[in-house]
């Protein structure tokens, strides 16, 4: 389980997160929305410990990330895997690299046990045979597919994708939704999306954290979103024209 | 005034941990062995023609300075000598440190920078693999080791140089120069140049590193970044040729 606490992050005068209050339960699904800038990412990385602070706990599984350090904080980081907005594959490293990386700098496998790996996570986003491939040859939704891939690998317990669909064209963000749910239906994995496309939230999410002005200001099934008062989300609905 | 003075202490205490995160980690650079094999073949092995012409001309240069300075009144022997002198003492460690600074700092800057900009070394941190041991260490090992290799090359290069320049334009027995820069060689001139290239190497891997680590912003930030890389580096090189050899020489 993830919970986080009153937590409240600010960028020199900016006050990005102004007390947030989010637990998400083993196994869910949960879809963080918000405007563009509202501080969704910033929530993510808080969750993974690439971003401390300035009041407020996260708590993986009863363990602290915001005053984890060194193999206290990797411990926990063993346990989740995120797919960055822009893909983050590193661009020196073959496709299969990036898949396998995980596996090679914390494993004993044999280079053939992780080529195997690599085939099988890569089988899973439909990309087979692309290994040898580097990032750069690859389509933004084909870098989408293997930072899923990559983070598979790790077979995490908790998976956190920031911005999933962003900067793809309509069919492809339609193909990576499904491609989402499938694996949450398939593995189960704790699943935290951050978006501002409602239309992918509801393919992806079980329940909605509606952020705007530094706090979850609503929280409920996509149904309850949908139908709920709350003049944010409201304003969202309209605002993105899904009335 | 305050707040230079305190951008300046936080600069130097961020180098101060970044040497001590790498010396930390040494032991871990067999698990890294790999990437560093990657680092000193494209480093080093890279660097190779570059250095040889810039060498090969800084050698025929120096001869030619040489004997146009002395052909008055200094025998030609004095032409191998003094191109020997010059290389070991100076030139081959200086020249090849800067021409490194130039060539690897900036381009260790713009990849771990644009590495910073693009996420991937969150990325790394999610995964639980430690950036300054994935990325810094090869480095800066393979920068300790190729910097005094490649200034042993550079100090052979330049002799040739020196002693091509000698022959075709210059008029002087080959067997005469190279008699000169024998008669000139001391071993601990030669240890002092490798003493400075080590050390010329340490900068060029801590500064660059240090400022691709902390590339902020996007495109501009990584061409600010590799351009400190290179200043810096280049700064701290020229410094620690004077303090060296103070020391040494």
């Amino acid at each position: 389980m993830i919970k986080i606490e009153n937590l409240k992050k600010s960028f020199g005068e900016n006050q990005v997160l102004k007390g947030v209050n989010l637990e998400i339960k083993t196994g869910e699904t949960v879809v963080v929305l918000g405007r563009s800038g509202c501080g969704k990412s910033v929530l993510l990385k808080h969750i993974v410990g690439l971003l401390r602070p300035d009041s407020g706990k996260v708590y993986v599984d009863g363990e602290d990330v915001t005053t984890a350090t060194g193999a206290k904080l990797y411990k926990i980081r063993r346990k989740i895997a995120m797919v960055f907005q822009g893909s983050a594959l590193l661009d020196s490293l073959t496709v299969g690299e990036n898949v396998g990386l995980w596996l090679q700098e914390h494993t004993d496998l044999p280079k053939s046990k992780i080529r195997e790996i690599v085939r099988r996570k890569l089988q899973l986003v439909e990309l087979e045979g692309i290994e040898d491939k580097m990032p750069s040859e690859l389509s933004g939704g084909m870098k989408k597919r293997v930072a899923i891939a990559r983070a598979l690998a790790i077979e995490p317990q908790y998976i956190l994708y920031d911005e999933p669909t962003t900067a793809l064209d309509p069919i492809t963000a339609r193909r990576i939704d499904k491609l989402i749910r499938h694996i949450q239906d398939e593995l189960k994995m704790t699943t935290i999306a951050v978006t501002h496309d409602l239309v992918s939230a509801s393919i992806i999410g079980d329940r909605f954290a509606l952020l705007s002005d530094g706090v979850i200001v609503f929280e409920g099934t996509p149904e309850e979103f949908r139908k709920s008062g709350n003049p944010k989300a409201i304003e969202f609905i309209k605002g993105g024209g899904y009335e | 005034m305050k707040k230079r003075l305190k951008f300046a202490i936080e600069y130097v205490g961020e180098i101060i941990i970044l040497m001590g995160g790498v010396l930390k980690r040494m032991p871990q650079i067999i698990r890294s062995r790999h990437l560093l094999a990657e680092q000193i073949y494209t480093m080093g092995v890279g660097s190779l023609p570059i250095i040889g012409i810039t060498f090969f001309f800084t050698g025929a240069v120096t001869a030619y300075q040489a004997a146009y300075q002395g052909a008055a009144y200094l025998p030609d022997i004095y032409v191998g000598m003094s191109t020997a002198k010059a290389l070991l003492i100076t030139l081959g460690a200086l020249l090849t440190g800067l021409m490194l600074a130039g060539r690897i700092g900036s381009a260790m800057a713009a990849e771990i920078g644009t590495m910073r900009v693009t996420e991937q070394i969150d990325a790394l941190e999610t995964m639980a693999i430690d950036p300054i041991r994935y990325l810094v260490l090869p480095r800066f090992v393979a920068c300790l080791i190729i910097t005094p290799a490649l200034t042993l090359v550079a100090d052979i290069i330049g002799c040739i140089g020196g002693l091509a320049c000698a022959v075709s334009i210059l008029d002087i027995k080959a067997n005469i120069f190279i008699q000169g820069l024998r008669t000139n060689f001391i071993p601990h001139e030669f240890w002092g140049s490798l003493l400075k290239a080590f050390t010329f190497g340490w900068w060029i891997a801590i500064m660059s590193c240090h400022h691709g680590l902390k590339t902020q912003g996007g495109a501009e930030g990584v061409g600010k970044s590799a351009t400190r890389a290179v200043v810096s580096s280049s700064i701290m090189i020229l410094a620690f040729e004077f303090i060296i050899a103070q020391i040494v020489f």
